[in-house]
């Protein structure tokens, strides 16, 4: 075929330009790593993409719930503990106040010390969450759960919230389980102890000695049940933290840029700009050479 | 028996036609980057008449059939390139920067997911009701990106017509001269017109008997005939990106070719007008609407924390038309937060039946006609648009491909070889060195016969 100079020139200014493309498409892979910034670059493989970032966003998301939830639980433990302390403390007073060495004096001591135990442990079973939600109330998490006296205002429900796609874990132990509902009704026998100390009845304070045994066995199985929870709760979090590292597999796979192949295709599309300029300068002195 | 004047007249014809020929080669490399010039060559025959050589004018060296693929190949290729060129930039707007709408639907149910941990909290009610604006406004966003592509498109139909015009009138007035003498450089430029004008508008130019070019655009619109130019008039509706009308001619004869087209850039224009603008703006339109249906249901469902029954969420127009960018947060809710319905009804304050309620929406397939979810849908507009910007962009490297062929075998015919021309040129000057030699030679015999006299 008849090719002419002109023609010639056309070509490789062509080529030329589709190289330079090319190479900047190239760098730009090598500098970010990433092979796909927009649909149109391969429509396929940027859906998968996004699927996998969003995936990624509602797997922080989970994970900062559930940390929260975990948080939450570990407060609700801490006060369950600081009530099982309080009511062992209560226990010592009754047993000592079930006494026939103790005398008036100091069963009146004993109601008092106890009546300022239960307070304690009314602020404990009120304790509440960063956000300021009562961490035993239920579902009724606006309002203190108990009030003065040890009545249960709150509900027995137990909030579950989304620990992944569609899988939901409990994140709260009610207050319930302090009550006559779940087997003795916690306050009110301590009350009966205090009131017993201050009448100072050993008879009716030794009665309530095995409810007080019984109401340490109900405040530790609530505390297991936050336990459970929270454990449970960190079982996801763990099976959250290898997802992220899945996710970040499969972004990698989905729009990421082989370094070792982007890095070849840049050298060999450098040769090729060189070897399109050389042959420009060849063809424009042959040019020069017939004019 | 040829007398010496007889002799001195054919030498001097002779020499005449050679410098034609040197001056038809001077032209040639003068033009050796002039676009769309065909090299011009001098055929030397005998004069039978007067005895020696004679210059038969200069000829165009071109191939109607393949300029007539060339013109077919510049109309495709110029729908292609205006498509790419369109949907590469529709794609760039609504997929880059941090605001793309598959994350920010996804981010609204990410707000809802940390709400449940503490429904009450006013600042997680707050920042659920940003990210709800934040969605809304995402929409609008993309419904402005789209408008704006439209009307972008519109505003260059508009030019590429102009465009067109001045094209069909070069044509138009290239007729009415070269229908009066053969001018080689006009019919070049008039040949470059017509391609030029193929990749506009696409369509076909032949040569009538008379001369004269006949530029028929695709759908049979005749825009050119003779000395007659039938205008490209484009209309538009400020309000509606997604409409345009291109008629051919006026008055009586005016007929609306917008559909017809389907090649030139123009065409790629009006393409990605009535097909890509509209069908995106529609779809974005009922991925809002069938998203904001869908939260609002659930939403009057469920109850806020004071005990009231949940308030619509977003504000949307009655159907899906213009709902992308009129979507926007209950102003109510925006107010006060707390009335975020996070709860089932007729439970305690501190239940999530609600957000739970609301968040089940992410998993459900919502748009698409039942058969996606909102953020799959996103997802699948966004990349349905960069598909056919890949599809656009393949067709363009094709037809580009395609063009270089042509290209190189109209070179291969009409191109001008500097080497070729040099050597022509010497055989040229030769032959005229020769008739100059003649010519003196005659002469001379003649300056001796009348010295002698």
């Amino acid at each position: 075929m008849r090719i002419t100079e002109t023609r010639m020139l056309h070509l490789m200014g062509g080529r030329t330009m589709e190289t330079q493309s090319s190479i900047a498409k190239a760098a730009t892979k090598v500098s970010t790593g990433v092979a796909v910034n927009r649909p149109s670059d391969d429509p396929m493989r940027w859906a998968d993409g996004m699927r996998t970032k969003l995936s990624m966003d509602r797997r922080d998301a989970h994970e900062s719930t559930v940390e929260r939830a975990r948080d939450n639980l570990t407060r609700t433990d801490v006060a369950l503990s600081d009530m099982i302390d309080g009511l062992s403390r209560i226990r010592e007073l009754a047993i000592l106040g079930a006494s026939d060495s103790y005398d008036a004096q100091g069963r009146t001591a004993a109601a008092t010390e106890i009546a300022e135990l239960f307070e304690g442990m009314i602020a404990s079973a009120n304790a509440q969450s960063v956000e300021g939600e009562f961490l035993l109330g239920g579902s009724e998490s606006d309002t203190p759960p108990f009030d003065p006296a040890g009545v249960y205002q709150g509900n027995d429900v137990a909030r579950e919230i989304e620990v992944g796609d569609n899988l939901y874990k409990q994140a709260s132990v009610p207050g319930s389980l302090l009550t006559a509902a779940s087997g003795l009704d916690i306050f009110g026998t301590i009350s009966s102890v205090q009131g017993a100390l201050a009448a100072d009845d050993a008879l009716a304070t030794r009665a309530l000695l095995d409810d007080l045994v019984l109401a340490v066995d109900q405040l530790s199985y609530a505390r297991t049940e936050a336990g459970v929870a929270s454990s449970s709760l960190e079982q996801s979090l763990g099976t959250l933290s290898d997802l992220e590292l899945s996710l970040a597999e499969s972004l990698e796979t989905s729009v990421g840029a082989d370094p070792i192949e982007a890095a070849t295709l840049l050298a060999n599309l450098g040769n090729q700009l060189e070897a399109s300029r050389l042959v420009s300068e060849r063809i424009i002195s042959m040019m020069a050479l017939q004019g | 028996m040829t007398s010496l004047i007889g002799l001195l007249g054919l030498g001097g014809r002779a020499y005449g036609a050679h410098s034609a020929g040197v001056a038809t080669i001077g032209n040639n490399v003068s033009n050796v980057s002039t676009e769309g010039y065909s090299r011009q060559r001098v055929d030397l025959s005998a004069n039978l008449i007067l005895g020696g050589v004679r210059a038969d004018g200069a000829f165009r060296a071109e191939d109607f059939l393949l300029s007539m693929q060339e013109r077919d190949n510049a109309g495709s290729l110029g729908f292609a390139s205006s498509s790419t060129s369109a949907l590469l930039g529709l794609d760039g707007a609504l997929s880059l920067g941090p605001s793309a709408l598959p994350e920010q639907i996804s981010n609204f149910f990410d707000g809802l997911n940390a709400l449940q941990g503490s429904p009450l909290d006013g600042a997680r009610q707050q920042d659920v009701v940003q990210r709800a604006n934040a969605m809304a406004e995402s929409f609008s966003e993309a419904a402005n990106s789209i408008s704006g592509a439209g009307h972008d498109a519109q505003f260059r139909a508009n030019l590429l017509a102009e465009q067109a015009n001045e094209l069909a009138n070069t044509i138009a007035n290239a007729n009415e001269t070269l229908a009066l003498y053969n001018d080689p450089a006009l019919a070049d430029k008039r040949d470059l017109a017509a391609a030029e004008l193929a990749e506009l508008v696409g369509g076909q130019a032949r040569i009538d008997s008379d001369g004269k070019m006949r530029f028929v655009a695709n759908g049979g619109a005749v825009l050119v005939d003779g000395n007659t130019v039938n205008a490209l008039s484009v209309t538009t509706d400020p309000a509606n990106p997604a409409a345009v009308t291109i008629t051919a001619g006026t008055g009586a004869g005016q007929r609306d070719v917008t559909q017809q087209l389907g090649a030139g850039r123009l065409g790629g224009e009006v393409e990605f007008i009535t097909g890509t603008i509209a069908d995106s703006l529609a779809q974005l339109d009922q991925l809002a609407f069938d998203l904001a249906t869908a939260l609002n249901g659930v939403h009057a469902s469920a109850q806020a924390s004071d005990g009231t029954t949940g308030l619509p969420l977003f504000d949307i127009p009655v159907g899906p038309a213009g709902a992308a960018s009129a979507i926007s947060v209950n102003q109510v809710i925006v107010d006060d937060p707390s009335l975020l319905a996070t709860g089932t009804l007729g439970e305690p304050a501190g239940d999530i039946g609600g957000v739970t309620s609301l968040l089940s929406v992410r998993e459900a397939l919502t748009s698409g006609g039942g058969t996606r979810t909102a953020t799959d849908e996103a997802i699948h507009l966004l990349a349905g648009i960069g598909r056919l910007a890949t599809d656009a962009q393949s067709a363009q490297d094709l037809h580009t491909a395609r063009g270089d062929m042509l290209a190189a075998s109209r070179d291969a015919l009409s191109g001008v070889s500097i080497e070729e021309e040099m050597l022509r040129l010497s055989e040229f000057q030769r032959a005229a060195e020769a008739a100059s030699t003649f010519v003196s030679t005659v002469d001379q015999m003649l300056a001796n016969l009348i010295s002698t006299l």
